[in-house]
């Protein structure tokens, strides 16, 4: 950090063919890293110290020097601009806070809430894995997943495209019996059964690689993916074969400009629409 | 999963040692995402390649939860390995510093072709020459 807490903000304008030279004048200047907010441009930071305008200096010297070796340096432009120093780490978790979907209360690991009577706890920090609670479609799911609990005691319950897991855990904390929550993408595994160990509910929460293939011949109460229309839609004959009777599907994921669409395809394969809930632009269709 | 991209950011950052300072801090504060968990994940990701930058693209979805991809070192990292040397030409007109053959060049090239702007090797070769001449290490003919 220097010590004035400042930073100069070097931009390197050049051709996409020099830009490997130009981040490479930055290092040279002691850039630690650089940004490419576009193909022909590159910006490092250096700390706003006494030697900064000599830096600037020198970096424009080599920068307007490149044609000498053989490559187009374009506008050849670098421009200087202070910035200053913040806690830049911290500054995402202004966009999180507890975050109540019906019963169930979303909660970023660094606050605390105290859940009232019969309302479920889950505590989730956003990072690599989608569903955070903060995009609509996984609230909806939410509220959907929730009603289907209500009906049925002691229920099992399958998650597809499980994320971050924040469906399955909801699922465990709200009392289900069993829950198998499967992903085709290997890198959300570790982190959908980390937040299930977050929220104690390793036991309740089963987490699998795979497709819905990968719940094998099991029944389910519920079956809840919030994907998108496509796979929706082509999950469904599977989704009616695993369901028990009476069991509900709940496809999220979807625009509402779409909704027609899944209804159709849930339709076709054997299943009954009972509802669309809808938040935003975002639908989720429920079925039996 | 809805994943509607947000935004894109792209780094070019050392590896096994990013910090949450610049440039990856003033970069990723705006999409409003955990920087730390960035950070952790992409030093456990290049642990193995400390001593080279390794550029990452960062994607950003709409519920502020992200992927990376990481590419190649970028070519003035594999010229220096290339030809032995820790650092470039603080004058490269003046003060030569290595050596590199046309087949190191080509071999760049090569490795670099989908990143770089070049519709193929030979474009990716020219690119690689300029970027080695402009830090101090001569293209042997």
């Amino acid at each position: 950090m220097p010590r004035s807490g400042e930073w100069l903000r070097v931009t390197i304008d050049v051709t996409p063919q020099a830009v490997e030279a130009a981040g490479e004048i930055l290092r040279v200047a002691g850039c630690a890293g650089w940004e490419s907010p576009s193909p022909g441009t590159v910006a490092g930071y250096l700390p706003a110290d006494d030697r900064g305008g000599e830096r600037v200096a020198a970096i424009r010297k080599r920068v307007a020097r490149l044609r000498e070796h053989g490559l187009d340096p374009g506008p050849a432009r670098v421009t200087a601009e202070r910035i200053a120093e913040r806690p830049w780490a911290e500054a995402w978790k202004s966009y999180f806070r507890p975050m109540w979907v019906g019963c169930v209360v979303i909660c970023p690991t660094w606050e605390s809430v105290v859940p009232g009577p019969g309302e479920a706890l889950v505590r989730l920090d956003p990072g690599m894995a989608f569903g955070s609670g903060a995009h609509a479609t996984t609230r909806l799911c939410l509220r959907a997943l929730q009603e289907a609990m209500d009906a049925r005691p002691r229920t099992r319950v399958l998650d597809v495209g499980t994320g971050s897991g924040i469906l399955a855990i909801s699922a465990a904390r709200l009392g289900a019996a069993r829950v198998l929550a499967v992903d085709t993408d290997p890198d959300v595994i570790p982190i959908a059964a980390a937040n299930a160990a977050l929220n104690d509910v390793s036991g309740a929460v089963e987490v699998r690689e795979g497709d819905i293939a990968a719940a094998g011949g099991e029944t389910f109460d519920v079956i809840v993916a919030n994907i998108a229309p496509g796979p929706v839609i082509g999950i469904a004959p599977q989704s009616r074969a695993l369901l028990a009777p009476g069991g509900a599907f709940i496809g999220g994921g979807i625009p509402a400009s779409r909704a027609e669409e899944v209804r159709q395809g849930l339709t076709a394969s054997g299943l009954t629409v009972e509802r669309t809930l809808q938040e935003q632009d975002w639908v989720a269709v429920v079925a039996r | 999963m809805a994943k509607k991209v947000t935004g894109i950011a792209k780094l070019q950052i050392p590896a096994g040692k990013a910090m949450p300072g610049p440039p990856v801090g003033p970069s990723l504060a705006q999409y409003g995402i955990n920087i730390m968990e960035f950070v952790k994940q992409y030093n456990a990701r290049t642990a193995d390649q400390v001593g080279t930058i390794i550029p990452v693209e960062i994607t950003i979805y709409e519920d502020r939860t992200f992927t990376f991809v990481t590419k190649t070192p970028p070519a003035a990292d594999l010229l220096r390995k290339a030809a032995g040397v820790e650092k470039g030409s603080g004058e490269p007109n003046r003060k030569k510093v290595a050596q590199v053959t046309q087949a190191q060049i080509r071999e760049i090239a090569q490795t670099k072709l989908q990143d770089l702007n070049a519709n193929d090797v030979e474009g990716a070769a020219k690119i690689i020459e300029g970027t080695a001449r402009s830090m101090g290490i001569e293209v042997l003919a």
